[in-house]
């Protein structure tokens, strides 16, 4: 790597071996391969389409496309077109529609990548919304990708200078006012030369992802840097992981693909479905990193991971624990490599701003274990700040900022927000709380008003507003947390709401909170507790973070503890477990077959042993979900995790 | 109605032994007989259950369905193989008998005769809050007609006796609820007769219908395929002790 390209474009153009390739993983048995110099065509080809709709350098694209193959031929048709490429999830709830509107609104001259199918969707939802007018200039901007027939035409290159904008990351699961992060060709490749120069990726590594191509760790970690590099990667569609998580590993395997990643979450999700009798040919010896980031990270669940998947040969240096954020384009810091899990315990009242932490030998229930994250990569700065932004020595709890070319110059059409952020002098406020430890980074918790849920951030006011629409709930009567759960180190997700009432009363409350969230945001939330007045800020902001220290003093565990007994005695041993359809899928088993334990795995005609019962179970599925289930559809999806993956697939 | 089964008589094409059981006896009497005689799949689905009461009738089920077959096979209970069709219907391993079973409450129906296409089905009646609802979707035009000019009681009546019969007659095809109760229609109002089925499980005179009187408040019916179905019910009485079994 004598000369590092300058842009992304310069950085395709360099990849002339045709043996270097992208794989795209479609099932078990079924793969598609576009090498880099047919990438190249395809983007060229593809670009001569935008441009016939008009699209020119500087105008902006919204790739939205479920589909790998086509994301990337219209993520590189921008590139090669100097047009902003702005990627959002197609999703399936209306959170998702909501947001191509307002981000379609947002932008200066959108246009719009997508299929015929999902600009049916967009329809459907401007008729509900009465966004028609919108959905109209939408249409007539919108590129069809499944109509497209040929992309022998060549469309014409643009002049891409390194200062442009490549791409803008919206941030993933904002539901509201969403804030899209501007990424310039020197942002990105300022971060991929530190990316691949601390991870030492050269000619021998090969990728395999699974992470959307919306998510940083999905288009930057797993596409752009194998590019960079020049080598073979894998992409495998995240719904195919989420229904079947071990053929990530099945995949790897097969293809001795080296360098892996998963959120936390995702090790939990493999481990949950994987029986080491199952896979007796699984070969993972050649895997040299899994990165484990865009989460907190559980230590626990690192062990449990690699113990599991030792006897497949899995190193136990390759978990690769490192930090960073959409903001750093991808990443920010990663441990030495052979570094093994490194960790420290902590007294959990001790992870105050401003003070130094206490470490302790061994866990207590009064302890929180912390996973070590490496020092600053190659082109970007960390410091951690008090309150007066003054640095702070080490292991003293502050504000992690960061600062370096890879760092964005600010969130799209954000001016009072940037500044807020982002200090003159270039540093960047993360919003994470953490520390330093032995020269590496730890991150201990949030100070903005930020919620991680798998991997995905999303913004507390923003879930705060969908919450309102909830009968009861008052403007400004509600506060939504992500308090971080020291047993797996996954934030639950909290919501607070302003009830004086009785305990009876709110059950309905937690009810409509949850099903509110779960239709709106795709979420599942943890727990919703009742509370007697909001804390708020002097000027009258919601103080999220009192509350936060409430719940971990354990200030809501009797509530919690007595809301769960009277959800016990609603639906006898309902199980609180899974999303949220699936949820509602064993409350209506529970209700027809009351004497049976039942989970998720459990087959629906084991659980209704007549059919009687299982009529019955259809037809109360049949009013919570009209029309989406036939009596036969349980054939197909005899599990009520399966049935329930199928309604969220069809609602 | 003969309380013993001390002499079985040959099964004929036309026959069905109907045998009763009663899963209330008291959890002794087959705890002995479970560790023995029930497979670890037994266990596991048994092991499911919340309330020991149920719990303590599906060991009684399960016990007493192996003690029954085996002395009709004149082979060890604990010997007993059962495999499932395609969709799910038990049948015996390598066996000539061919059974068939209903529960419900702290009884149980098992049919037992010499062809495949036997079903058996048996439901006490209960309030049941989505009954209009599962009579549109199940139940066939003329049937769901009929339905609606009855009143309250009489529409209880019709709605056991017909989910019984059109249960007996899928779980008889070994298709089971894929079939679609409502293409099965049965003769009304005594629903002893198959009008209509599927063509790919024959004409429905092809088919005929026994309904059983057990009681109170209960429907029962058992379906076979075959010119008539003469029914011999039993009340069974196991009365081994458990080396013997």
């Amino acid at each position: 790597m004598s000369e590092f390209p300058k842009t992304l474009v310069e950085a395709l153009d360099n990849n002339l071996d045709a043996n270097k390739k992208i794989t795209y993983i479609l099932g078990h048995d079924s793969e598609r391969e576009v090498s880099y110099p047919d990438l190249k065509k395809r983007a060229l080809g593809l670009l001569k389409h935008l441009q016939n709709k008009g699209a020119s350098a500087g105008n902006e694209l919204i790739i939205n496309l479920g589909d790998n193959e086509q994301f990337i031929d219209a993520f590189w048709a921008c590139q090669y077109g100097a047009i902003v490429a702005v990627p959002l999830a197609i999703g399936t709830s209306d959170g998702h529609r909501r947001k191509v509107f307002n981000v379609f609104q947002k932008l200066t001259t959108p246009y719009l990548a997508t299929t015929t199918k999902a600009l049916q969707r967009l329809k459907l939802y401007a008729d509900e919304h009465g966004e028609e007018s919108v959905y109209e200039r939408m249409r007539e901007r919108a590129i069809l990708l499944d109509r497209i027939e040929s992309f022998d035409e060549l469309g014409q290159r643009a002049d891409v200078k390194a200062q442009q904008t490549a791409f803008i990351q919206f941030s993933s699961g904002s539901t509201g006012d969403p804030k899209g992060v501007v990424l310039t060709h020197h942002n990105l490749v300022t971060n991929l030369y530190g990316i691949i120069t601390s991870s030492r990726f050269d000619a021998r590594d090969s990728f395999l992802g699974w992470m959307p191509l919306t998510h940083d760790l999905g288009i930057i970690g797993f596409h752009l840097t194998p590019l960079f590099v020049n080598i073979d990667q894998f992409i495998m569609p995240t719904d195919l992981f989420v229904r079947r998580p071990t053929l990530w590993l099945e995949k790897t395997s097969e293809h001795k693909a080296t360098i892996l990643c998963s959120p936390n979450f995702g090790y939990k999700h493999v481990l949950k479905r994987f029986k080491p009798e199952n896979h007796s040919s699984l070969d993972l010896s050649c895997v040299r990193l899994i990165f484990n980031g865009a989460e907190p990270i559980s230590a626990d669940l690192c062990r449990e991971f690699n113990a599991i998947m030792k006897p497949f040969g899995l190193s136990d240096n390759a978990m690769f624990t490192v930090y960073g954020l959409a903001e750093a384009c991808l990443g920010v810091s990663f441990p030495k490599l052979g570094q093994a899990l490194s960790t420290l315990h902590v007294l959990r009242r001790s992870l105050i701003e401003g003070q130094p932490i206490t470490i302790i030998d061994q866990a207590t229930d009064q302890s929180i274990e912390l996973v070590r994250l490496g020092q600053a990569i190659t082109g970007t700065e960390i410091s951690i700040v008090d309150q007066y932004c003054k640095p702070v020595n080490e292991n003293i709890v502050g504000r992690v900022l960061i600062k370096g070319d890879n760092v964005t110059q600010g969130y799209y059409q954000e001016a009072a927000l940037n500044k807020r952020l982002i200090s003159a002098d270039g540093w960047l406020d993360t919003g994470d709380q953490g520390l330093i430890n032995e020269e590496q980074l730890i991150i201990t918790g949030r100070t903005k008003d930020l919620v991680i849920v798998n991997g995905q951030n999303y913004y507390a006011p923003d879930l705060e507003a969908v919450c309102e629409n909830v009968n009861g709930i008052e403007l400004g009567k509600v506060a939504v947390c992500g308090i971080a759960n020291s047993q797996n180190a996954i934030d639950d997700l909290v919501v607070f709401v302003l009830y004086r009432g009785n305990l009876e009363g709110f059950y309905q409350t937690t009810i409509d909170v949850r099903r509110q969230l779960a239709e709106k945001s795709g979420l599942d939330v943890d727990y919703v507790i009742p509370i007697k007045t909001v804390p708020k800020t002097t000027s009258g902001k919601v103080q999220r973070f009192a509350l936060t220290e409430q719940f971990i003093n354990g200030d809501f565990d009797e509530v919690v503890a007595a809301l769960t007994e009277l959800s016990e005695t609603r639906s006898s041993n309902n199980v609180a477990a899974g999303t949220p359809i699936e949820r509602v899928l064993l409350e209506i088993c529970h209700g027809v077959v009351a004497d049976q334990k039942i989970q998720l795995q459990d087959n629906i005609f084991d659980v209704g042993t007549s059919s009687l019962k299982l009529a019955q179970i259809h037809e109360k599925i049949d009013e919570t979900f009209p029309d989406v289930v036939e009596l036969t559809d349980f054939f197909d999806y005899p599990t009520i995790e399966e049935l329930a993956e199928f309604i969220a697939r069809k609602v | 109605m003969q309380r013993h089964r001390d002499f079985i008589p040959a099964l004929d094409n036309n026959q069905v032994d109907i045998w009763q059981l009663d899963l209330e006896a008291p959890t002794e009497k087959w705890a002995p007989y479970a560790a023995q005689l029930l497979s670890e799949e037994d266990k596991r689905k048994i092991n499911r259950l919340i309330q020991p009461q149920h719990r303590a009738r599906a060991v009684a089920m399960r016990v007493q369905l192996r003690l029954l077959l085996s002395s009709y096979l004149n082979v060890a209970a604990d010997a007993l193989r059962f495999t499932t069709g395609r969709f799910g219907k038990p049948y015996l391993d390598q066996s000539t008998i061919m059974f068939n079973a209903s529960h419900s409450n702290d009884k149980a129906l098992v049919a037992i005769g010499s062809s495949p296409f036997i079903g058996v089905d048996m439901e006490f009646w209960r309030p049941l809050d989505d009954m209009p609802r599962l009579v549109e979707r199940h139940f066939t035009n003329t049937e769901k007609l009929f339905w609606r000019t009855l009143d309250a009681e009489q529409q209880e009546t019709v709605f056991f006796d017909l989910w019984a019969a059109k249960e007996a007659f899928i779980k008889a095809t070994g298709r089971g609820l894929g079939l679609g109760l409502a293409r099965c229609g049965f003769s009304l109002p005594k629903t002893n007769q198959l009008l209509e089925c599927p063509s790919e499980f024959g004409e429905p005179s092809d088919w005929s219908c026994q309904r059983l009187t057990l009681g109170e408040r209960v429907s029962a019916a058992v379906m076979l395929k075959a010119d008539q179905c003469r029914v011999r019910l039993y009340q069974f009485e196991a009365e081994f002790s458990p080396s013997q079994g």
